[in-house]
């Protein structure tokens, strides 16, 4: 029970962090702009990230500075990129998912409503497993804000943007609000056009470059893969932390049951049992240890990954926007032609088309180009180290039971 | 050829309760099935054609059973008070994990025994079609004891046959204090499925057949470590006879089904109305011990099912997800990571299997032993009551003698001595009556005290061999897991 106190926060805090910035390998070659979340502070119902930045660009007024952000500050620049077309051909990283404590928050309140139902022993040990889960989330959540942070202060060209270094220098609130509802209104309906022009775009357009036709059908087949694959692990996991619950349910009722024997004291079995109980916690912690391991490891890769294959997409939408932008000024200067009207317009509208439709394909090419070999060696990684993870606890895990049950046939 | 207390086999059903039953065949219990298995090789014993002849008498079984006070809470027997703790197993559990099982209940039946028999109950197979239908299963013996016929018999039963040799049983020894050991209990579920099934190979494959048969396997070996029941005549009848008598009065719906009801209120009435003043702690402190064991198992037990089915789910759930990365794999177009991904999904295939195998011997040899106890426990129960109604006979017997003796007294008082030869008469009646009852009492307390520390053995015995039966097979899923995990890593570090 002790070590367990101790040492449970200790190694979630360790995977946590870690982990999660290792899910998605982070190019820091360039050390012109390094980013972190220092500290975080989970109030009420929001999370206050201490963003701390170290830099050596001019474009900033000082060395190093810290900040404090929320949770809506990080989608505020996320969208800002998006919106921005100067950054149309480049791949967006995928903002941070909005923590969620809600589960868990449940869970504690359910805790404290039955907590005369429980025996002392059990109600702390929920307890302190309730404030183990909560601690992992929390943590995995301040190292997904700090993963897009700093994929955007490594990246070449998205560093340089306005917005960006306003979220890290400006001391005060960025004041930005949630959405109201007549933007979230428009948002959905800007949504459906986009949905139903995407599909049109990606599926129907005729597109002479075969680098972008194979990546426009390899995306979105991809995406569809791993976003079922990403559901299909979290249930596992999900059921594999309730089979490392029962283990300790298992436990609590040996160890009473222990209890019962000794009172009856026919031999010294209730000894075993205890050992037994002991045995059964350490099986539970590694048991559970093992599935938040495929969790961080497998899972959030899997997620991370669908999501950026998301911002792959939205690029191949972007470029197709443009292509179809350039075919239309290309039909309008046709047009201007023919007629004999206008034709230094169309003509130079049909320059500046096409002077974007190329840079973008050119950029998004690279971009694309980059994010195969970020994902191979992020798959890579983390497959690695989940193959180790499961090795190691599986073998701890044998150790154990090998030393309980020697005991127990002796 | 049975004890003569037995009532002769005929067909209550028909003679009693034409009316109803129609209808009872219509709500297809199982033991409705009438007709016997008919055996080509000539027997001893009369076979019972029911369909043959429906005979004109009318008798009630359970009158005949009999007729002691006992019979009250004999009653209780097959009836339905006892917790349902069964649990449907929904998938198809593999061999492997059945020869896990059939070794884990082998050893822990057999390695403590102490008298030497083992009774196997295998090739469960489907006799008769349609509504009439029932599973039959082989009963095979290996004894050394010497009161058996031969050292190996092999006999065909079904379950009523299992239920009929149970009410004979606890007919006999529960009465004197000695715990008969419960039978599995009936499903309608179970034989609507069978009834319903096509083949003899579907019915068998039902989930339900196998658990049944290892709880039909559980129930004969715990029976023959009983040092008094493996004696028992019924018992060796059951085990050696080709035939048995159809058991009749395990119907649920019978005219016996109805009395058994009825009585079962009685005792559960009587059980609330006598208060006993126990004189003996030794009876205190073991019925305090009993209620918190029970109390206990009841919570492992329940944390064990909650485990199978969770890792039941949990075996669904990496299936999906095996499938789920192999199609991942075939749509990466970097060929390594693409391999790695059809290996990771190899990975997670075989850690389902593991998972299911995993689950299938927590099922059936742990949570499914744990549900035994649980019954025998309630069958202990039972017997601690059969005491405090003894002590109530005993008590009763004391007043009788004090109100005559206070008769007595009135009498000479008041000078009427015409009578009180008489009376002094059945005062030495009642007396003979009250040491009788109180040596009913005295020897019962002394059996079951006996019969308490054979199971407190045997529990220690089995739970000590459960909770290895459960580690060991924890360890060998590891150790299966490592295995797998170490086949996938040359293919992930291949990824370049």
């Amino acid at each position: 029970m002790m070590d367990g106190m101790d040492d449970s926060p200790d190694l979630l805090a360790d995977g946590g962090e870690r982990n999660g910035q290792r899910s998605v390998s982070v190019d820091l070659t360039d050390n012109s702009l390094l980013v972190d979340i220092s500290d975080a502070l989970s109030e009420k119902d929001k999370v206050k990230f201490t963003v701390h930045t170290k830099t050596t660009m001019k474009e900033f007024k000082g060395n190093e500075f810290s900040v404090v952000r929320q949770h809506e500050e990080f989608v505020w620049l996320h969208d800002s990129y998006v919106d921005d077309e100067r950054y149309a051909g480049l791949l967006i990283p995928p903002s941070p998912l909005r923590p969620d404590f809600e589960a868990s928050r449940d869970k504690l309140a359910k805790l404290s409503e039955g907590e005369g139902s429980m025996t002392k022993e059990e109600f702390s040990r929920m307890k302190q497993e309730l404030e183990a889960e909560y601690l992992a989330i929390f943590k995995k959540t301040v190292a997904m804000h700090e993963i897009f942070l700093c994929r955007l202060a490594s990246h070449p060209t998205l560093k340089n943007s306005h917005n960006f270094r306003v979220f890290l220098e400006y001391e005060k609130e960025l004041n930005v609000r949630g959405k109201n509802k007549k933007e979230k209104i428009t948002g959905f309906f800007k949504n459906i056009t986009k949905t139903a022009d995407e599909t049109l775009l990606l599926s129907g357009q005729k597109d002479s470059d075969e680098f972008f036709e194979h990546e426009k059908s390899f995306m979105s087949e991809y995406h569809i893969r791993i976003k079922d694959a990403t559901l299909k692990i979290d249930k596992v996991t999900i059921t594999h932390k309730k089979c490392a619950n029962d283990y300790s349910h298992i436990a609590m009722a040996l160890q009473s049951l222990a209890t019962v024997e000794n009172s009856i004291a026919v031999c010294l079995f209730g000894k075993s049992l205890l050992k037994v109980h002991e045995s059964l916690e350490k099986v539970r912690k590694l048991e559970a240890r093992a599935a938040s391991d495929v969790d961080l490891k497998l899972a959030d890769l899997l997620r991370y990954y669908f999501r950026d294959t998301q911002a792959c997409k939205d690029l191949l939408y972007r470029r197709a926007r443009t292509l179809a932008n350039y075919e239309n000024a290309n039909k309008e200067l046709d047009k201007a032609r023919s007629r004999g009207k206008n034709v230094p317009q169309a003509e130079a509208q049909q320059k500046t088309a096409r002077e974007k439709f190329e840079v973008l394909s050119e950029v998004g090419k690279q971009e694309l180009t980059e994010f195969k070999g970020r994902r191979v060696t992020a798959f890579r990684k983390n497959l690695i180290e989940l193959g180790e993870l499961q090795l190691k606890h599986s073998k701890a895990m044998v150790q154990v039971l090998k030393g309980c049950i020697s005991t127990i046939e002796q | 050829m049975s004890d003569s207390r037995e009532p002769p086999p005929f067909d209550d059903e028909e003679t009693e309760e034409e009316e109803s039953v129609k209808q009872a065949e219509v709500v297809s219990q199982e033991e409705v099935v009438t007709k016997p298995t008919v055996v080509t090789e000539p027997d001893p014993v009369p076979v019972v054609k029911e369909a043959a002849a429906p005979e004109p008498v009318k008798v009630e079984p359970e009158l005949l059973d009999d007729d002691d006070d006992d019979d009250m809470f004999e009653s209780a027997s097959a009836s339905a008070n006892l917790p349902n703790i069964s649990i449907e197993v929904p998938t198809k559990y593999t061999d492997t994990a059945k020869d896990d099982y059939s070794k884990a209940s082998h050893s822990s039946q057999y390695d403590s025994k102490v008298n030497d028999i083992t009774i196997q109950v295998s090739d469960p197979h489907k006799v008769g079609d349609g509504m009439n239908a029932y599973m039959s299963y082989r009963v095979r013996t290996k004894t050394s004891i010497p009161s058996f016929k031969r050292a190996e018999l092999a006999v065909d039963r079904r379950f009523s046959d299992f239920l009929g040799i149970h009410e004979k049983l606890l007919a006999k020894h529960r009465h004197a204090g000695r715990i008969v050991p419960p039978a599995p209990e009936k499903s309608i579920v179970g034989m609507t499925l069978i009834k319903m099934s096509k083949t003899d190979e579907e019915a068998v494959s039902i989930d339900f057949v196998e658990k049944r048969r290892a709880a039909l396997e559980r129930y004969l070996n715990r029976v023959a470590r009983h040092n008094t029941l493996v004696q028992d005549q019924d018992f060796r009848d059951f085990l050696e006879q080709e035939e048995l008598p159809q058991a009749t009065n395990t119907r649920a719906l019978s005219g016996a089904g109805v009395m058994r009801l009825v009585k079962n209120v009685e005792g559960a009435l009587s059980k609330i109305t006598i208060k006993m003043t126990e004189e003996d702690s030794w009876f205190e402190e073991k019925q305090q011990q009993i209620e918190s064991l029970e109390q206990q198992l009841r919570k492992l037990h329940a944390s064990f099912e909650s485990l199978v089915h969770h890792r039941k789910e949990l075996a669904v759930n990496t299936a999906l997800f095996a499938k789920s990365s192999a199609t991942l794999g075939n749509a990466e177009e970097h060929t390594a990571l693409s391999r790695a991904l059809a290996q990771l999904s190899d990975a997670f295939e075989k850690i389902e299997n593991v998972h299911q195998e995993q689950s299938n011997t927590d099922y059936y040899a742990v949570a499914e032993t744990l549900a035994d106890y649980l019954r025998i426990i309630t069958e202990i129960k039972e017997i601690f009551m059969v005491r405090v109604k003894s002590w109530q006979n005993w008590q009763n017997a004391e007043q009788n003698v004090q109100r005559k003796k206070e008769a007595e007294a009135k009498m000479q008082a008041s000078g009427r001595t015409d009578k009180i030869a008489q009376i002094q008469a059945d005062i030495k009646e009642l007396e003979a009556r009250v040491q009788t009852c109180k040596s009913d009492f005295d020897e019962l307390s002394a059996e079951i005290k006996k019969e308490m520390q054979a199971f407190e053995q045997d529990r220690v015995v089995d739970f000590r061999q459960l909770v290895l039966i459960f580690l060991k097979n924890l360890m060998k899923s590891q150790e299966q897991n490592i295995k797998n995990w170490e086949a996938f890593m040359p293919e992930a570090r291949a990824i370049a």
